[in-house]
């Protein structure tokens, strides 16, 4: 297990490019033990985007596909606002895929 | 052939005549511009927005601009002149360098305009008891849309409260190609349906044009549940349609003028943010 300091990486949590900037380190750390799972600390942030979730997140299930995602990230001591943000986010883009999949 | 303008401003001047202004402007190309408030008396404040825009775009052209004493014009001084003092300076005018934005380049400017506009709101001493987090969400998601969909380099952003009525005021403005346009672009379907309706559309939550990697289709879906969920008001205006969001529902509008760009005008009570209170970094979110 492998934990990232959200705020040491960066200060932008309303942008897709500070999003990105956490997605870029999930992804290094993925590509170096695949097996490896990665919680994300939030703690000291007290409000994201819908549009950081994008680059922080939704990149990934892009590029990795959900499943994986969803057994190798977790966002961890995230106020409740913040976690209704990500989770609401995320779900919401799982969901869509899954319709999507599913409507080929 | 060089030819100078001079826009004679009514008394009363609302979107409507400044979008015709728009469009007239931009058919004869002039060399100057001279914007005659002498008769104006009173004028809305997506009005002076849209003028705003005008301004930036010509002046960005290498037009020379220049206006008459605008005094007399209430709303023209609520615009800019507290905006002035700022630190941050001519926080109205926000300029989104959109070509290194969409090339992926390090673009701090956008950010820093983010920020700054996040801590003029929690300077506004009657927003001090609420949580205004969802303003600021508001405010960035509608925000980046202009740099990434307008294909303008230039919008603009008023806020204002209204202490007598505890409202919260915010207009974001761009006279950019609009969201009809951006829809029908990369939704077939919708070349037949109203203008109206596309805005509808791009409503819906993640549905994207794409315009750069990262994006979701967040913006305006965002805008519409924050707004319904705080029991506020948005307007939108964009091409020949509009939307009216509201708690009670959405209404669909239509408008014999083309409204140039988008103007989206939010009212909220403040009073329906949730109190401020201490943050507890407790939860995990597994998906």
């Amino acid at each position: 297990m492998k934990q990232l300091i959200a705020n040491t990486i960066t200060t932008d949590f309303l942008t897709s490019k500070g999003g990105l900037d956490i997605g870029k380190n999930i992804e290094e750390l993925l590509q170096i033990n695949p097996d490896e799972n990665i919680e994300v600390s939030f703690d000291g942030i007290t409000n994201v985007s819908p549009s950081f979730v994008n680059g922080a997140f939704l990149y990934l299930i892009d590029n990795y596909g959900a499943d994986y995602f969803r057994s190798h990230v977790k966002v961890i001591n995230a106020t409740s606002e913040v976690a209704k943000i990500i989770g609401d986010s995320v779900r919401a883009y799982l969901d869509r895929q899954k319709d999507f999949f599913k409507g080929l | 052939m060089s030819s100078n303008l001079v826009f004679d401003l009514p008394e009363k001047l609302d979107q409507i005549e400044v979008h015709k202004l728009i469009e007239s402007a931009r058919f004869k190309k002039p060399t100057s511009i001279l914007f005659d408030w002498t008769k104006c008396e009173e004028s809305s404040k997506i009005a002076l927005c849209l003028v705003l825009n005008l301004m930036l775009e010509f002046e960005q052209s290498g037009i020379r601009t220049r206006h008459t004493s605008h005094e007399r014009n209430h709303y023209f001084k609520t615009i800019i002149y507290p905006f002035i003092s700022f630190p941050t300076q001519s926080l109205e005018v926000q300029e989104s360098n959109l070509g290194a934005f969409l090339a992926g380049v390090e673009n701090d400017a956008i950010l820093s305009r983010v920020m700054a506009m996040k801590d003029y709101l929690r300077s506004i001493r009657e927003l001090d008891l609420f949580n205004i987090n969802p303003l600021e969400t508001i405010f960035s998601e509608l925000y980046m849309n202009i740099c990434q969909h307008s294909w303008k380099n230039n919008g603009i952003v008023f806020v204002a409260i209204e202490p007598e009525n505890n409202i919260i005021e915010l207009i974001i403005s761009d006279i950019g190609v609009g969201i009809p346009a951006n829809i029908r672009e990369s939704f077939i379907e919708y070349e037949e349906r109203t203008d109206a309706e596309a805005i509808l559309y791009a409503t819906e939550d993640l549905i994207t044009t794409k315009s750069i990697e990262q994006n979701y289709g967040r913006g305006l879906s965002t805008l519409k549940t924050s707004v319904i969920a705080l029991n506020g008001s948005a307007e939108i205006y964009s091409g020949y349609g509009g939307l009216l969001i509201e708690k009670e529902g959405i209404v669909l509008k239509s408008y014999k003028q083309h409204n140039n760009g988008t103007q989206i005008h939010i009212r909220i009570d403040f009073r329906n943010f949730e109190v401020r209170a201490d943050f507890n970094f407790t939860e995990d979110v597994e998906f």
